[in-house]
């Protein structure tokens, strides 16, 4: 049985785990396209491009823009990680955690007008609550994944030496970014 | 045991804790359908921690060492071991066990149509016996051959000394039995009746027990996707120096063309039996008239998968039977690079063919012929994998071994279910053709032909390199005709009573039929009882047989090149690949594995 | 540690942050152009194809470092 502090390969370096480790997270961004693709072809199939009137286009919008702040912000996490700035590293990780949470919070305030204007049982309603929903939910897991690094990383454990779980977790919240970005069209703007 | 007990403590603790919050939260009761949801997702989190995942893992999250627990001998199987060779031998028991539980129940199906009436069940029970038969053996085609080949030897043929991620590797597994206890246990709650396609409306509107069957198979996929994953990244970055990809064992190109499918599709699966439970729980409308929903978009969000699964299921098989064939009849593997282009257009073309499940569903016509098409294109690649097996057997020196044998009978079996399936893919005679037995006997050809059988025949063939020890050469034979000879006696009859408009899904039939009927039960049975040979067989031989040398077959590739079964880390020192794996009778032709002056120092 | 780094490629790391927000900026002016397409422009749907794709393709190459792949991050 192998642990992991042993070399997954014969004389395996860290370059080479590293680059095993970000192709194995591309395959998995690749498998959860397909999942977000089912959800979103979907809503074309049931609802075509139909929006209701009473979407609140304005909180929508402002979600968008922090959801690409906490983008920026986790770029910045990265680069300062990379260049053993661990202060920067916390400050851009916190800030990051905070907007995510912020966005969590819009959705909440959304979801309670939605609930009135176009509840789950209309046919918009469905594909707004189910593709909103599946998004929160990966933006959950990555705060969860970026408190962790936040944890893990309080006493500047990871830096350019380590850097692989930083940049792994920030990747994902880009790849959580990038759905939204799909997203956003799909459900609001038509 | 002790990993298993407190895998299975934690796990009843984390379903008491999911189904807590949700009898607190919402209006579900501690047994309503929220309930069994999170009950389930707490409760696999609970038992994956339990098992070993927190030790090896978890504890890394929160800043700790984690910590490897030792075991030898059959200890090592019973607890979160990351080790290749020790899951492949995992998915290859269980499977083994769910197939012959599965095989059970497809002879109370049989009894039950023995004669026309209502018999052994009432209609009602029937359809939950026939979802239940079916789910268990999707899981044994997609994760037999994938699963246990998978896992176990495509480190080994392409010389790495493990895959490309041995913890993502153990937890996939350890999320199998959490998924055959919730699809066994379904019964207590209801169970489910809707086939194990779970079509909607019905999927929408009956027992709970469809909702253990939807967390379940979700389960199940995630653990086929982390499984797709490693394959495909292990094919791509562990490879030994030397073993460029046109000296790639064929069956790790079926593997990784399986793994690419299994990796992307499986999440349809996942969608729509997300969208059922959202339907049940969430008030959502994706499949509800009323609504505005419609039922139609499951079939194609389904069957975009679960066309592709045929594949999943049937390309590891492919590429096992080409494997046998080229070391047993000591010739090289005809047209090699032909057999790596089809794997991957079979791969490509069957994602764009899901629609020939439908032409009886009332979907746009207009698709029809352009389905039609793409699914007679498939036929193309897989054809030109026959003529490789063929044009490898023709002029071979034939060994004729347990293990060539089934490859003879699987391509028997995948040649009829090949053939009969163009008249399903021919929506002008599916339109007649849909929904009877015959649809039923042609699935069975090419599943149990194309994946069953290779399971079979890998079985028998890496049976000395997984134990150490030789099987039983008679009895795998007499076992092997004994299965064959009684497949087609049960399933030639099943085409008969398909044109004749029986209807499959269904406990009762025309009264007409019942003589055809009668005949292919008593023949379904004997075909049940030769597993009896096989287990008894595998059982016996893996304990009192004779021990196995390292390279029995005289095989190339390299897992024969090492002991049976192979050491801890595969290989004493790090292997480089030189000549061909299939070179048989190739004049001059260097070894496969590079041969070293002095191995040891 | 300056110069080259594995996490994000050459450069010092002013060079990097100010990557970092250009790149935002142009996600946000994409966003906001998209925006107001989608609000003037009856049927929109192949219009913000373009939008769509420019923003992933800056967020999977600036952001997510799509080209380290190949290279594993390496140097």
């Amino acid at each position: 049985m192998t642990t992991s502090a042993e070399p997954i390969q014969h004389g395996a370096g860290p370059s080479r785990q590293r680059r095993i480790n970000q192709l194995g997270l591309w395959l998995f961004f690749a498998s959860e396209t397909f999942l977000f693709g089912a959800f979103i072809s979907s809503r074309f199939i049931t609802s075509q491009t139909s929006t209701p009137e009473d979407l609140n286009q304005a909180l929508a919008l402002a979600l968008t823009i922090v959801l690409l702040l906490s983008s920026i912000s986790a770029y910045l996490a990265e680069t300062a990680n990379a260049h053993d700035d661990h202060r920067g590293f916390r400050i851009y990780t916190v800030a990051t955690i905070t907007l995510g949470a912020l966005f969590l919070g819009g959705v909440a305030l959304e979801w309670k007008e939605a609930l009135e204007y176009f509840p789950p049982g209309t046919i918009y309603g469905t594909a707004f609550f189910s593709l909103v929903g599946l998004h929160a939910f990966h933006v959950l897991t990555g705060l969860i994944a970026l408190a962790v690094i936040l944890f893990l990383g309080k006493e500047g454990r990871f830096g350019s030496k380590d850097s692989w779980p930083v940049e792994g977790v920030i990747k994902y919240w880009h790849f959580v970014d990038l759905a939204w970005v799909i997203i956003y069209p799909t459900l609001y703007l038509f | 045991m002790w990993p298993l007990i407190r895998g299975t403590l934690s796990g009843i603790v984390g379903y008491m804790v999911g189904a807590l919050i949700a009898t607190l939260t919402t209006t579900s009761t501690f047994s309503g359908e929220f309930a069994l949801v999170l009950g389930f997702v707490f409760g696999l989190l609970g038992w994956l921690f339990g098992i070993g995942m927190w030790n090896a893992w978890g504890r890394e999250w929160v800043g700790l060492t984690p910590k490897t627990e030792k075991a030898e001998g059959w200890r090592r199987y019973l607890r979160f071991n990351t080790d290749h060779k020790v899951i492949g031998a995992q998915y290859l028991v269980t499977m083994l066990i769910v197939f012959l539980l599965a095989g059970l129940v497809a002879m109370a199906m049989r009894a039950e149509l023995a004669s026309p009436g209502q018999n052994l069940f009432t209609a009602d029970v029937y359809n939950k016996v026939m979802s239940m038969h079916g789910i268990l053996m999707i899981a044994v085609a997609v994760a037999g051959i994938l699963g246990a080949f998978g896992n176990y030897l495509v480190p080994l043929m392409i010389g790495a000394d493990d895959m490309a991620f041995p913890r993502i590797n153990a937890l996939g597994y350890w999320m199998v039995p959490p998924v055959a206890i919730a699809l066994l246990a379904a019964p207590l709650v209801g169970s489910f009746d809707a086939g194990w396609t779970a079509y909607p409306p019905l999927s929408v509107l009956n027992g709970d027990g469809q909702v253990l069957f939807n967390v379940a198979v979700i389960a199940f996929g995630l653990s086929s996707i982390l499984g797709g994953l490693n394959i495909v990244a292990t094919v791509i970055t562990m490879r030994a120096p030397g073993m460029t990809w046109s000296k790639l064992p064929i069956f790790v190109w079926a593997a990784f063309a399986a793994s690419i499918l299994s990796l992307t599709v499986t999440q349809f699966f996942a969608a729509s039996l997300i969208m059922i439970l959202l339907d049940r729980i969430a008030g959502t409308t994706w499949f509800g008239a009323p609504g505005g929903g419609t039922a139609l978009l499951y079939e194609h969000v389904f069957w975009f998968y679960s066309h592709p699964a045929v594949y999943i299921m049937v390309l590891p098989g492919m590429g096992v039977i080409l494997e046998i064939i080229s070391h047993f009849s000591r010739k090289p593997l005809f047209a090699y690079k032909a057999v790596v282009v089809s794997f991957l257009s079979i791969a490509g073309i069957g994602s764009v063919v899901w629609a020939h499940h439908m032409f009886t569903s009332g979907m746009a016509q207009n698709l029809e012929g352009p389905f039609m098409a793409l699914t007679e294109a498939v036929s193309i690649p897989t054809g030109v994998i026959f003529l490789a097996a063929v044009g490898t057997l023709w002029r071979g020196k034939l060994w004729f071994q347990t293990p060539l044998l089934l490859a003879f009978f699987w391509i028997f079996q995948f040649l009829i279910g090949g053939i009969t399936g163009v008249f399903l893919a021919d929506f002008v005679t599916d339109l007649s053709l849909h929904d009877t037995y015959f649809v039923v006997a042609h699935f069975h050809y090419t599943i149990v032909g194309g994946s069953i059988f290779a399971l079979m025949a890998g079985t028998f063939y890496w049976f000395p390199k997984v134990t150490g020890r030789m099987y039983n050469e008679k009895l795998g034979k007499i076992f092997a005709t004994w299965f064959f000879v009684f497949f087609q006696l049960t399933f030639i009859p099943l085409f008969w009573v398909g044109l004749n408009g029986m209807n499959r899904r269904v406990a009762t039939y025309q009264d007409n039929l019942g003589g055809v009927n009668r005949f292919a039960s008593m023949m379904a049975m004997i075909m049940g009882l030769s597993f009896v040979l096989f287990v008894v067989n595998l059982l016996w031989s893996a304990k009192f047989g004779p021990v196995a040398p390292a390279n029995p077959w005289n095989a190339r590739t390299l897992e024969w090149q090492v002991s049976s079964p192979p050491p801890e880390h595969n290989f004493p020192s790090p292997p480089s690949v030189d000549g061909g794996p299939y070179d048989y009778g190739v004049v001059g032709a260097p070894t496969h594995l590079r041969e070293v002056a002095d191995p040891v120092g | 540690m300056t110069a080259v780094t594995p996490a994000t490629g050459p450069g010092t790391y002013n060079d990097r942050v100010r990557l970092g927000w250009i790149t935002a900026a142009l996600l946000a002016v994409l966003t906001l152009i998209e925006y107001a397409v989608a609000i003037n422009v009856e049927n929109p749907l192949i219009l913000l194809l373009p939008f769509v794709l420019a923003k992933g393709a800056l967020i999977m190459d600036f952001f997510m470092h799509i080209r380290k792949l190949k290279t594993g991050g390496d140097h």
